[in-house]
């Protein structure tokens, strides 16, 4: 009796917004899996020609050097960004947990870099590491640097250019989450903590951590999945340049779907795309699933 | 007596430390704000000066006043409030709930459910811009705010569900069960008793769906060809023609759009750190 | 809290219903043109709806001949319906897809041959071969001419060239280069602690493409022969001056209307730059002492420069009849002069006597004039090919690779594009 209640207020809760997802989302996802398998251009679409061509759009797309080369730059991109992000996020927000009077308002301030748009960043950011700008400027008065770095026109800086900028708008978010984390741990665990004569960093790896640990699974997987598609930042700053430096997947499937009108091998890539993060979201729902079970 | 004054005193010193760590932390990451700002009160010379300035030599502030008395500006301001309020309704109303179901209750499907939240969100937006399209135009939702509203609400859910279930599930169980007892039903033992205590969680769900609604450009300028429809965001493309990239300009843009934003996380910021300060006060 | 967010969700439905209700039945949907008889004013006119990229005092001029042409024509009411560039051709595409196309597209004149090899616009040449005022240019037309096919017009056009600062060539005695190592030798002397000499735009764009392509048609190269000695010639050229520096690095990143604001600054000597961005150039430096010339051209070379503007197609099953009326109304004897001039853009028409129309400006009518040697960027493919050129440009740029290593590369790509052809 008890159990069937609960299973029927579990999905009452719950259904909604799953449906709204899937009513969304669900044909977009098929389609491009169904066009991914046809030879699906903008000129056989016209001419009524598309057809089923198996595996060709995926050989193609695995077969191009460019690929291969976005994708690495899509996994360092998001790695480095994500242990960047988390690590100065999550100090952060420890700092902010302390009572002080500069908490609050600095907290409100450094949190703008996530609220602005990303097109805005991307060109404030862009127009700061231009090779006279201010970046090049501060660097060369403070006699750090003797010829100005080429932040964003040499192949070897723009993609650890890209990803500070991407670190800066990170920060904020993963902070954020983490300290609404953070204020969600009561009190009382601290104290009976305190009781038992914890110190300060066994009480943070031996309460803090612990208690966190679904919402750190939760920032990290959000970031991750937010991160390894990054789009507009990369577009409008680098354009996937100098050469192919930034190229990221993200920007390799636009460029096949809508300049080489494409779009089988832009859905193929999409999905290799897509099955990546697949298997980022089933390692997560497999740490989520034994924290139920314990 | 003495004890509390060695305690106040050592706390004193305490807070200084913190404050200036603070502020070694925070030069580097509010610099860029510093900059934005600055530049949108430069003028087009002094924007491209050899040597930067760091305080505008001529305050300009027709960046500001053109865009404010802008009759388009103030029509887009108010279609990114329809989009992001109406988003970020669709948003908590539908995922406040399934966070909470998806925390609280056993059922089949359930991990299939938070998998599918997380996949729905792996495709990257421009490469749904197609399939999506298709969708709104065969149940005529192009041209009108729902489209914008909708898409951005599939982008905030599956971060609201995912966020908020740690939080719902880090709340005893017990206190439900006690409401349950008092006759209340399911729904009127959550919102009566669990929103209330995970308010700043969701607060901050609230906040990030409105933020991803209101920095929405894709959607709207895909689904709505209609300008008298198109938000904020898209006039970023004023100030980036054929003719020049207007950085000043861009800037100040970037300012009115991130205001209004920052305007409400400050409100929030109340409810986001109230849980903390009444739960330190406690201690 | 709870009650509040209530209430904010009520009235946002209320609104948005109400918002999806008027919706669904004031506005044609944007695109097809058939539901003629549901909308106008009771004449029986046809509503055509045209997408363009114009913006601002652009789209207000243009959008004053439209309304010349809706308050004379019997046939058709021409509908303007916006999308910025940046966002122009993905939404063309996205349109097509979805059977959701306006009547008439504007676009810039490069996509024209691929779109027409994709099928998506409508063959007018029966139209044209009619028309007694098809008195078109040459370059112009070319770009608007796919396999015998005539898919659009160009309604107006422009060009680049090269624009120097007077006053810094005088001080340090150079003379307006002609030719490729005369513009090395000048860009290299007036590269000082306060300006570089010479700047270009080699973004990885269309932008960059557009500016670099003409240095290889003046060598006699075109998209089908990067590996060709001339471009291989007028690449390595470019890159030279970059890695001197006497062009900034900065020309990778750098779109044209950033160019401008350097030339403006007196950050540059001399730049390569469109036509339309001289009131720009008078507005932000109005002191400043420049002019233009032509291209520095090989030794052994010709003159050419890039065609750019933009054509307006048909898309396949619109009214025909109707789309040409306003088609070869806007592209007129009578109307194109006046518009194209108030546009600051050239017409496309044979027809125009330049001195006529710019003699109050010397720089403008050097460009009308300058524009009988444009070379349209012309391949069914385009815009692919011109990313394999783009990267090959960017690695001489960059130092990555040799001219002749990067071009040959980007050729075997174009060769395989056209193995698929």
């Amino acid at each position: 009796m008890r159990i069937t209640r609960k299973k029927r207020a579990g999905y009452f809760f719950s259904l909604p917004a799953f449906l709204f997802m899937i009513a969304l989302m669900g044909f977009p996802i098929l389609y491009n899996w169904i066009i991914s398998f046809q030879s699906m251009t903008i000129r056989s679409f016209n001419a009524g020609t598309v057809k089923f061509n198996g595996l060709e759009n995926y050989m193609e797309v695995l077969g191009d050097s460019n690929f291969w080369n976005a994708f690495g730059n899509t996994f360092l991109y998001t790695i480095v960004c994500i242990v960047f992000q988390f690590v100065i996020g999550f100090l952060l927000a420890l700092l902010f947990n302390q009572k002080f009077k500069a908490a609050r308002p600095m907290r409100g301030l450094l949190v703008i870099s996530y609220i602005l748009p990303m097109t805005v960043v991307a060109l404030m950011f862009k127009y700061i590491f231009s090779d006279s700008g201010i970046v090049n400027y501060i660097l060369t008065s403070l006699n750090l640097i003797e010829e100005p770095v080429q932040w964003l026109t040499s192949t070897g800086m723009a993609l650890p250019t890209v990803i500070i900028t991407n670190i800066w708008v990170g920060i904020p978010f993963d902070m954020l989450l983490l300290s609404t984390g953070l204020s969600n741990i009561p009190a009382d665990v601290y104290e009976s903590a305190t009781l038992d004569g914890a110190g300060k960093l066994q009480k943070f790896f031996y309460v803090t951590l612990p208690m966190m640990k679904e919402s750190i699974l939760a920032v990290l997987v959000l970031g991750f999945v937010g991160t390894f598609k990054v789009f507009d930042l990369v577009y409008v700053m680098t354009g996937g340049g100098p050469v192919n430096a930034t190229e990221v997947l993200s920007t390799y499937s636009y460029r096949e779907s809508f300049e080489a009108f494409n779009f089988g091998t832009g859905a193929a890539s999409a999905n290799i795309l897509f099955l990546c993060l697949l298997a980022v979201g089933l390692i997560y729902i497999k740490f989520v699933g034994k924290e139920e079970v314990q | 007596m003495s004890r509390t004054s060695v305690f106040s005193k050592k706390e004193k010193k305490r807070r200084r430390i913190f404050t200036i760590i603070t502020i070694l932390v925070a030069v580097p990451l509010l610099f860029p704000l510093y900059w934005i700002v600055i530049s949108s009160l430069k003028g087009d010379a002094e924007i491209f000066q050899r040597i930067p300035s760091f305080f505008p030599q001529k305050l300009v502030v027709e960046t500001y006043v053109s865009q404010l008395l802008d009759p388009a500006t103030l029509i887009a301001l108010r279609n990114s409030c329809i989009i992001a309020v109406g988003s970020t309704a669709v948003s908590m109303i539908l995922a406040v709930p399934c966070a909470y179901g998806l925390s609280r209750f056993r059922f089949k499907g359930k991990k299939a459910m938070l998998l599918t939240f997380l996949v729905t969100q792996m495709l990257p937006s421009s490469l749904i811009l197609t399939p999506l399209y298709l969708i709104y135009s065969k149940v005529g939702l192009l041209n009108t705010y729902l489209a914008p509203i909708l898409s951005t609400a599939t982008l905030s859910i599956p971060f609201v569900v995912l966020m908020l279930r740690p939080i719902f599930s880090g709340i005893p169980a017990e206190l439900e069960e006690a409401a349950l007892i008092d006759g209340c039903g399911r729904f009127k033992a959550f919102t009566h008793i669990i929103l209330p205590i995970t308010k700043n969680g969701t607060v901050t769900g609230l906040a990030f769906s409105f933020i991803y609604a209101w920095n929405d450009l894709m959607y709207s300028i895909t689904f709505n060809t209609q300008e008298s429809l198109r938000p904020m965001t898209t006039r970023v493309y004023n100030f980036m023609t054929l003719y020049g990239t207007k950085w000043n300009y861009i800037m100040a843009y970037g300012v009115i759009l991130a205001l209004p934003v920052l305007i409400l996380f400050i409100v929030l910021q109340k409810y986001i750190v109230q849980g903390l300060v009444s739960g330190s006060v406690k201690g | 809290m709870k009650k509040r967010i209530v209430t904010a969700t009520a009235a946002a439905a209320l609104f948005m219903g109400s918002l999806a209700g008027c919706g669904g039945t004031s506005e044609p949907s944007a695109g097809s043109g058939s539901q003629a008889s549901s909308s106008g004013s009771g004449s029986g006119k046809e509503t055509i709806t045209m997408w363009h990229a114009l913006a601002d005092n652009e789209l207000e001029i243009f959008q004053k001949y439209v309304d010349e042409f809706n308050a004379q024509s019997k046939l058709a009411e021409v509908e303007l319906v916006y999308t910025p560039a940046d966002e122009y051709i993905k939404q063309l595409t996205i349109g097509n897809i979805a059977g959701d196309m306006a009547d008439l597209v504007m676009m810039d004149n490069c996509y024209t041959s691929e779109f027409a090899a994709s099928g998506v616009l409508e063959d007018l040449s029966s139209y044209y071969d009619e028309w007694d005022e098809n008195q078109m240019l040459e370059g112009p037309m070319q770009s608007v001419i796919y396999e015998d096919g005539v898919y659009g017009l160009p309604y107006a056009c422009n060009t680049i060239a090269l624009f120097y600062n007077v006053d810094m060539l005088e001080e340090a005695g150079v003379e307006v280069p002609t030719t490729w190592e005369e513009l090395v030798d000048a860009a290299e002397k007036l590269t000082t602690e306060e300006h570089t000499g010479f700047a270009f735009c080699g973004a990885k764009t269309g932008e960059g493409a557009f500016q670099v392509y003409p240095f290889l048609n003046q060598a006699g190269a075109d998209i089908n022969t990067l590996d060709s000695e001339g471009a291989i010639a007028a690449v390595e050229m470019l890159g030279s001056m970059v890695e001197a520096g006497s062009a900034s690095k900065e020309v990778m990143n750098w779109s044209q209307a950033d160019l401008e604001k350097q030339f403006a600054a007196g950050n540059v000597a001399m730049i390569i730059e469109g036509v339309w961005q001289i009131g720009q150039l008078r507005e932000d430096a109005p002191d400043l002492n420049w002019d233009v010339a032509k291209i520095p051209i090989p030794a052994d070379g010709k003159d050419a420069t890039a065609l750019g503007g933009e054509n307006i197609c048909v898309t396949s099953g619109a009214n025909t009849e109707a789309c040409w009326e306003f088609l070869s109304w806007i592209c007129s004897k009578d109307v194109s002069p006046r518009l194209c001039k108030e546009m600051s853009r050239f017409s496309a028409r044979s027809d125009v006597d330049n001195e006529e129309w710019f003699s109050d400006d010397p720089q403008t009518l050097f460009f009308a004039n300058y524009m009988e040697y444009t070379v349209a960027r012309v391949h069914p493919r385009w815009t692919e090919c011109a990313t394999a050129f783009e990267v090959a440009y960017q690695k001489v740029f960059s130092g990555e690779a040799s001219a002749a290593d990067a071009m040959a590369e980007a050729q075997a790509e174009i060769d395989e594009i056209n193995a698929e052809e």
